[in-house]
């Protein structure tokens, strides 16, 4: 069995996950993290992507991240995010609707922009997580 | 006769009564559990972010992992600032409840927000106001409120509430005030809530030790940062504020229906207790006229003998 550590998810409408892990794949504000045990301490800004949870057992979590935070401390990795959403929560058809009225959606101001910006990624993620599910 | 239909009529009231404010006490306890859950899922999330702004400012602030100089001054962001710019000019935010029966709840808070005003009668303070009990309180007293938002309601939306603290924040950028307070009724458990002023800006730090139970300096200077301290805290900090705030309203919620619940609880039973006593003071009455009846007939009889 491969060395595992503990890892932590809330949000701040619960704690949604809090179990031994063996490798996570964070989606940090500059791209795709890979974290495994004896990761030397880290802190970083989470985008808004996919997040993958590997258990020492086999068979892998995944959950959709919207922004946040991500804490590895003495072989803890605290995840802080805004929204997690788990994979089996993910419609395809909700997440392409979702796309298509942010794509149809035209932003007047700065800030439906930076709205806008955002749903359109998050729509993106939660599409590309349904598109691939099965295959993680 | 009339005075046993008294009774009776009271009695009525009181047992009316007594179902109106049994109804409202459960209503208030069913309330309070669902708006326990959410307060109480919160605060892992509240507690993390805490110790994660302990953590950073103790990083950016002893220049760990800060390449360059004005990034290592990670204790002098705006929003941790505290010098005065504008004559000590306050803001104090009062979250009360919309409706009554909830005893002396209003009557803590408000008494709490006017020892504030006392301490800081040198400064201006302005008053902002949730809740309608506070609006019709400083109306009656003549102090004049800023702004009523009576949009947040007992179930406060967090998109609401992040407007709210957005918008402090940018007055306090700005300069406008120098200190952003809040007076709420904190929830510490079921039987106990306190009314707290809690600072919301500037920020007070907390205590990284605290959260650390080894040495700060030690732990933070081995982190990787992406991005820099200095920047991670630029985002980190106005999300504390709002999630504060955050914490203040739904803590708010779950005292109030705490209050309302024991309030009612006490009602009740005040109102079981003169149902019985106004029971046995119209089964008295009825006894005396059926006596006096009795007495009367009898003497009758024996007048006609």
């Amino acid at each position: 069995m491969p060395d595992s550590f503990r890892c932590t998810l809330v949000t701040p409408k619960q704690q949604v996950f809090d179990e031994q892990v063996s490798y996570v794949s964070i989606p940090s504000w500059d791209g795709q993290v890979g974290l495994m045990s004896k990761r030397a301490p880290l802190v970083t800004k989470l985008g808004q992507g996919v997040l993958r949870l590997a258990s020492p057992q086999g068979g892998t979590q995944r959950f959709y991240v919207g922004g946040g935070f991500a804490q590895m401390k003495r072989g803890t990795l605290s995840l802080v995010a805004e929204e997690a959403v788990p994979e089996d929560q993910v419609q395809h058809t909700d997440a392409k609707a979702a796309l298509a009225e942010a794509q149809a959606f035209k932003p007047r101001t700065e800030e439906d922009f930076t709205k806008n910006q955002r749903d359109l990624t998050r729509a993106r993620a939660m599409l590309a997580l349904s598109d691939t599910r099965g295959d993680a | 006769m009339g005075k046993t239909q008294e009774i009776k009529g009271r009695m009525k009231a009181v047992a009316s009564i007594k179902r109106i404010t049994k109804t409202m006490q459960m209503i208030a306890t069913a309330k309070f559990q669902a708006s326990q859950r959410p307060a109480m899922a919160a605060r892992p999330y509240t507690e993390k972010i805490a110790e994660l702004v302990g953590e950073l400012t103790a990083a950016a602030g002893a220049g760990g992992g800060a390449g360059d100089g004005d990034a290592a001054g990670g204790f002098d962001h705006p929003l941790l600032r505290t010098t005065a710019k504008n004559n000590g000019r306050q803001l104090l935010l009062v979250l009360s409840s919309n409706r009554g029966m909830c005893g002396a709840y209003n009557a803590n808070i408000l008494r709490t927000a006017n020892a504030f005003l006392k301490d800081h009668a040198e400064q201006d303070v302005d008053i902002e106001v949730v809740g309608k009990k506070a609006v019709s309180y400083f109306r009656f007293v003549g102090t004049e409120i800023q702004a009523h938002h009576s949009h947040i309601t007992d179930t406060p939306d967090a998109d609401d509430v992040h407007r709210l603290a957005d918008g402090y924040m940018e007055q306090f950028l700005a300069g406008k005030y120098d200190a952003v307070s809040v007076v709420y009724m904190a929830y510490e458990s079921a039987s106990r809530q306190k009314p707290t002023v809690v600072r919301l800006l500037p920020m007070e730090l907390p205590q990284a030790d605290e959260a650390d139970d080894t040495t700060t300096a030690t732990t933070t200077a081995d982190y990787d940062f992406s991005p820099e301290p200095a920047e991670l805290l630029g985002d980190l900090l106005p999300l504390t504020v709002r999630v504060r705030l955050l914490q203040c309203f739904r803590e708010g919620v779950v005292s109030e229906h705490i209050a309302r619940m024991v309030a009612m609880k006490s009602a009740t039973d005040a109102a079981g207790k003169m149902g019985k006593q106004l029971t046995r003071t119209y089964n008295r009455a009825r006894q005396a006229a059926i006596t006096t009846e009795l007495s009367e007939i009898i003497s009758g009889a024996a007048a006609l003998e």
